[in-house]
């Protein structure tokens, strides 16, 4: 009696714990039933519910296969299994259930869906990607994805039919932002780094990243030299180490700027300057990451190339001399990187970056961004003006420059800007007006902090308007099968 | 009062000053001598059983707690519904932002087929000069039945005025 009243104690303390995070499940499923934004967190509370109901199903089942205590071997090893099925679901499921625990909030929902488009354009399964945003600790952007993976192998590795279910439900990745910084969009440019890393992580036919396939030639190449010859084997895997870690980051700094506009450079260099390891030559964290002065070195002289294919030569000179004169003040900041850059590593990063540059543009598709030059009149007109930089009316025109008034009914009205264009025209017109400040008396600066919160508030809403009227457009056949226009005109007249 | 094809023009000629953004079906929305202006995503709707016996705006604190405890801020994506209840009352706003120039001004009013179901859309109606944002909407449902709302319909209007010195 007494062995089976402990096997009963065993079991129902694991069932117990099951039960407890079904019902965690259960409460932030009925928490979040009206968010119907957070699709990533529905989907991952789908994802989970079936891995705790599996697991509480394999305990029963255990538990009515369970050896007679005459073989106490087989029932004892039953009883270890039954136990570490319920630490390891408790463990997996705990840690995801972590990520959902605070959603994204009201002021960083405007750009919430423009960032899950691009991050479908990028990763391996096209539109089979979605994205948990969860604000963070300070100061810290930071991807995480097989969120899934790692639960469906777990589930696999016990044979269970739930595991395929998982494997095909779409990819799953957690986004963390400074939480502190949710409202500032401009700074959220940064995300377009982290997203990189999905198109980063492509794999080939052979299983190899995308990363690897761009870094490696330039590796063999630096191995068959004199430096690496008179290394260990073991030293060689060192540097390559981490000139992959380094090559990993600078090349998502590229392809982030690519993919979010040039001002991303001033984002990166704004974020960073912040930290009391960006004059310092050397500091822990540039063992995973390279240098913050080397990274917007580069993205500095990337940015020579860039802008003319964003057609910095055509037309508005005006505007383009104020954005030139914001990345020629940000450069003149950046301390000095070469000597802080160990040969060897920089070496093989160099040829990784040519490889990758090469490729960027067939890497990222139609996720690059290309408008500025047709925005960047349009944007910062309207924000001189007072105006919400939302939509292009197009027909706009002045009437000192032959009339007005060319619209005709049954016509096309306006189209939205792109977000990035009000993003990135805001952020450079906002550096190019507002440079003074440092030198304003300390009483200043409270009201010069009231005064850039507003104009980041104006661009937010301008992106929220604009992602508004981006949807209405891409959903207009969706609203009629509503009835929404008739309903209106019919019933309301 | 301008007319709609005078506010169209003013609309496409960015020296007036004047901006609705962004009018999702220019041909609908601009009337005769209007442009209709539809729910924007946010309201504040208030719960019919607070416990509150009063909003004392004289006891401050109370009155802010009260009305916190009152008030709950949703936000809902467009084309989703709404359900307004008999007796209920909600703070929503446009999804148009306005900028409009010193030499005009506007005032704001419920769509009369609304009014007809027993919705009363009042707003702080009269829009001043220089001013910019969205306009917010105080909706009552007054009627004996629940009114579905649904977010990106057109709800209310605004007239336009030219300000004379």
């Amino acid at each position: 009696m007494e062995g089976a009243d402990a096997v009963e104690a065993v079991v129902d303390r694991c069932l117990s714990r099951l039960f407890a995070l079904e019902e965690d499940i259960g409460g932030y499923r009925r928490e979040f039933s009206e968010r119907e934004d957070l699709l990533g967190t529905h989907l991952l509370l789908r994802a989970l519910h079936l891995a705790v109901a599996d697991a509480q199903r394999t305990l029963i089942e255990e538990l009515r296969a369970l050896p007679p205590p005459s073989e106490s071997r087989r029932r004892d090893l039953t009883l270890r299994l039954i136990q570490r099925i319920a630490s390891t679901v408790e463990r997996m499921v705990g840690q995801r259930l972590d990520f959902i625990a605070q959603p994204h909030g009201r002021e960083f929902d405007p750009i919430a869906d423009a960032y899950t488009r691009l991050a479908r354009t990028l990763a391996d399964e096209t539109d089979e990607t979605e994205v948990i945003f969860r604000p963070s600790e300070p100061s810290r952007y930071a991807l995480s994805s097989s969120l899934l993976d790692a639960l469906a192998e777990s589930l696999r590795g016990r044979g269970s039919r739930v595991a395929n279910e998982l494997k095909s439900m779409p990819t799953l990745v957690v986004l963390r932002y400074p939480a502190a910084d949710e409202a500032n969009v401009m700074q959220h440019l940064l995300v377009g780094h982290e997203l990189a890393h999905l198109a980063l992580r492509r794999r080939d036919g052979d299983g190899r990243t995308l990363s690897a396939r761009l870094l490696e030639p330039s590796y063999d190449s630096w191995k068959r030299g004199e430096a690496a010859e008179n290394m260990s084997e073991e030293d060689r895997g060192h540097v390559f180490d981490r000139a992959y870690n380094w090559f990993l980051e600078l090349a998502c700094d590229h392809l982030g700027m690519l993919m979010v506009g040039p001002a991303f450079f001033v984002a990166l260099g704004e974020h960073s300057a912040l930290r009391p390891s960006f004059h310092a030559p050397s500091s822990d964290e540039y063992k995973t990451h390279p240098h913050t002065a080397w990274r917007l070195g580069l993205l500095g002289q990337a940015l020579e190339e860039l802008l003319p294919t964003l057609g910095e030569d055509e037309g508005d000179g005006d505007r383009w001399s104020s954005v030139r004169s914001v990345i020629e003040a940000s450069r003149a900041s950046i301390p000095a990187w070469e000597d802080r850059v160990p040969d060897n590593e920089r070496k093989i990063v160099e040829g990784g970056m040519d490889a990758l540059r090469s490729q960027a543009h067939s890497i990222l598709g139609t996720a690059r961004y290309t408008n500025l030059a047709r925005d960047l009149g349009l944007v910062w007109d309207k924000l001189d003006s007072g105006m919400v930089p939302a939509e292009r009316v197009c027909d706009r025109t002045s009437s000192t420059e032959g009339g007005s008034g060319h619209w005709q009914r049954g016509t096309r009205w306006s189209d939205p800007v792109d977000w990035r264009s009000i993003i990135n025209v805001g952020y450079f017109r906002w550096l190019s007006t507002n440079r003074t400040w440092p030198e304003a008396r300390l009483e200043d600066w409270r009201a010069a902090d009231n005064e850039r919160r507003k104009y980041v508030a104006l661009l937010r809403g301008s992106v929220e308007l604009s992602e508004f009227q981006r949807e209405a457009h891409e959903l207009a056949e969706q609203l009629l099968s509503l009835d929404l226009r008739s309903r209106e005109s019919n019933a309301l007249g | 009062m301008l007319s709609g094809d005078a506010i169209a023009r003013a609309l496409t000629d960015h020296t007036t000053g004047l901006a609705i953004t962004p009018l999702l079906d220019a041909d609908q929305q601009i009337g005769a001598t209007s442009v209709d202006l539809r729910l924007g995503p946010d309201l504040i709707l208030t719960s019919r059983a607070t416990g509150a016996t009063s909003f004392d705006p004289a006891d401050a604190e109370e009155f802010l707690a009260r009305r916190e405890a009152a008030q709950q801020y949703i936000r809902r994506p467009l084309g989703s519904s709404i359900y307004l209840h008999p007796g209920e009352f909600a703070i929503a706003r446009t999804l148009e932002f306005l900028t409009v120039p010193s030499t005009m001004s506007g005032e704001a009013l419920g769509r009369s087929s609304w009014g007809r179901l027993g919705l009363i859309i009042a707003t702080a109606t009269l829009v001043e000069p220089g001013f910019r944002g969205t306009i917010t909407l105080e909706l009552t449902n007054v009627a004996t039945v629940p009114i579905v709302l649904y977010v990106g319909m057109r709800i209310a209007q605004i007239v336009l005025f030219r300000v004379e010195a």
